[in-house]
C-alpha cells in the first residue's frame, strides 16, 4: 500500500515495491484513488470519477494520466 | 578539560598514542595521526570541545597517516583509516586535515542510519531549526558561516540529522567547510574568525576549515524542531529575495538531498512528511550577507504559524 502526504493541491506518494517517491497532482491521485476499487477500462473509470459529465472526455483524460502513472509503476495496464 | 588546554606536545602525543577522544553530538571518535597538520588543525578547530578520558564507548576509531608506499618518497600520500577499514582512495600528503573531516563525516553519514540524514547545512534561532539543502556552489556553507558568525546556532553545516524517533534535529556541530572566494568572503565578512591554513588542489577546490562556535559547541546536546528548509541560491548582484515554495516541492527537493532516505523506505517518507508539515519552505537568492542575515533574522522573529 503506497504511503501519501498531501498539501494543498499537490501530493507526495511512496510507493513501497520500488521505493520511488512520485509528486502528483490532483488528478493523478484521483485516478489512483478510483481504481483502489479495482480494475477498469477506461469508460468505467471516467465514471469512477465524474459520474455526472459526458465521459468521452474525462475517459480519454483518465487513460492518458493512467499510462502516465504505468510508466511510473503506480498501475498495471492489462495488455487485453 | 578541553582540548584547548592541552599543551601542543600533549595533543601530539595523544593524537601518536592511545589517540584522541572527541565527542562530536552523539558520537564518539578516537582519533590517532602521527601527521602534523592533523595535529595543528584539531588545536585549531575543536580547541572548545571537551576532552573525553579513555573510558567511554567510541563509535569510531579512526585513523589518518601517511602510508608506506612506494609514493611515500617522491609524493607523500595520506589515507583515512576507521576501524581499520580505508573507505577512500588515498590523497596527497597537504590534504591529511580536510580527509579527516570528510571522513569524519562519512563515519556519521554512512552509519547513523536511526536519523534521516540530508546533506544540508542546519543553523537554530528562537528554538527551531532552518534547513539548508543545496548542490555545491549554491553558496549553502557561505551562508551558514555567516549566519553562525551573527547569533545562530550552528547544529551543522554538512549534515542534517533528523531524528526519526521525534523527527527533531541532532546538532553535530563540527568546523565549517569553506571552499575558494568563499574563504576570503567570510574573512572580510567577520575577520575575527579562527580558520585553519587553506589547502589547495583538493577534489573542491580550495577548502579551509573555520571553528564553529562556542555557543554551539557547548549547546551539542540540544535538540531542536525544524521550523524552516529553505534553499539557497548565491547569485551575484541579485537581491535578497525569500519565496515561499510548496511543500510538496520542498519534500522532493530534500528527499533527493538526503544520503539514507532510500534506505530507510517509509520510514524515512514518513519522517520526512511530518518535517515538511510543520516547517515553511522557501527559495532564498542572495548576494549580499548582511542582507540575507536580516531576512533569516526576520524569519526567526515572526510568530509561529498555528
Amino acid at each position: 500500500v503506497p504511503l501519501v502526504r498531501s498539501w494543498d493541491d499537490e501530493h507526495v506518494l511512496f510507493h513501497p515495491g520500488s521505493g520511488d517517491t512520485h509528486l502528483l497532482d490532483d488528478d493523478a491521485l484521483r485516478v489512483l484513488a478510483a481504481l483502489r476499487a479495482g480494475p477498469a477500462t477506461a469508460a468505467q473509470l471516467a465514471a469512477r470519477l465524474a459520474p455526472d459529465q459526458e465521459a468521452p472526455a474525462i475517459a480519454a483524460l483518465a487513460l492518458s494520466l493512467a499510462a502516465d502513472l504505468a510508466a511510473l509503476g503506480l498501475l498495471e495496464r492489462d495488455p487485453a | 578539560v578541553k582540548v584547548g588546554d592541552l599543551q601542543p606536545a600533549q595533543l601530539r602525543a595523544r593524537l601518536r598514542g592511545d589517540g584522541l577522544l572527541l565527542r562530536t553530538g552523539p558520537y564518539a571518535f578516537r582519533i590517532r595521526s602521527r601527521l602534523a597538520g592533523v595535529a595543528d588543525g584539531i588545536a585549531r578547530m575543536y580547541a572548545d570541545f571537551p576532552l573525553l578520558d579513555g573510558r567511554g564507548f567510541v563509535d569510531f576509531h579512526v585513523q589518518v597517516d601517511s602510508p608506506w608506499n612506494a609514493h611515500r618518497l617522491f609524493r607523500p600520500q595520506v589515507r583515512f583509516l576507521v576501524d581499520g577499514v580505508t573507505p577512500f582512495l588515498p590523497l596527497p600528503l597537504a590534504q591529511a586535515y580536510p580527509m579527516l573531516e570528510w571522513g569524519l563525516n562519512w563515519c556519521v553519514s554512512a552509519h547513523a542510519n536511526d536519523h534521516l540524514i540530508v546533506h544540508a547545512a542546519v543553523i537554530e534561532k528562537g528554538g527551531r531549526a532552518a534547513i539548508l539543502p543545496a548542490p555545491p556552489g549554491s553558496g549553502k556553507s557561505t551562508l551558514c558561516a555567516a549566519l553562525v558568525q551573527r547569533g545562530w546556532r550552528l547544529l551543522s553545516d554538512e549534515l542534517t540529522m533528523i531524528r526519526l524517533a521525534d523527527r527533531r534535529v541532532t546538532p553535530l556541530p563540527r568546523p565549517v567547510s569553506l571552499k575558494n572566494q568563499s574563504i576570503a568572503v567570510i574573512r572580510d565578512f567577520e575577520p575575527g574568525v579562527v580558520g585553519n591554513r587553506p589547502v589547495a588542489d583538493t577534489i573542491k577546490g580550495t577548502v579551509a576549515h573555520i571553528r564553529p562556535p562556542l555557543d554551539s559547541v557547548r549547546r551539542a546536546d540540544e535538540t531542536c524542531p525544524v521550523g524552516w528548509i529553505v534553499f539557497p541560491q548565491y547569485e551575484p548582484g541579485a537581491a535578497t529575495r525569500l519565496s515561499p515554495l510548496p511543500r510538496s516541492r520542498g519534500f522532493m527537493r530534500v528527499a533527493d538531498n538526503a544520503f539514507n532516505y532510500s534506505l530507510l523506505g517509509g520510514a524515512g517518507f514518513e519522517a520526512l512528511a511530518d518535517v515538511v508539515d510543520a516547517a515553511q519552505c522557501y527559495d532564498f537568492t542572495y548576494s549580499q550577507l548582511d542582507e540575507a542575515i536580516a531576512a533569516f533574522d526576520a524569519l526567526a522573529a515572526a510568530e509561529v504559524p498555528a
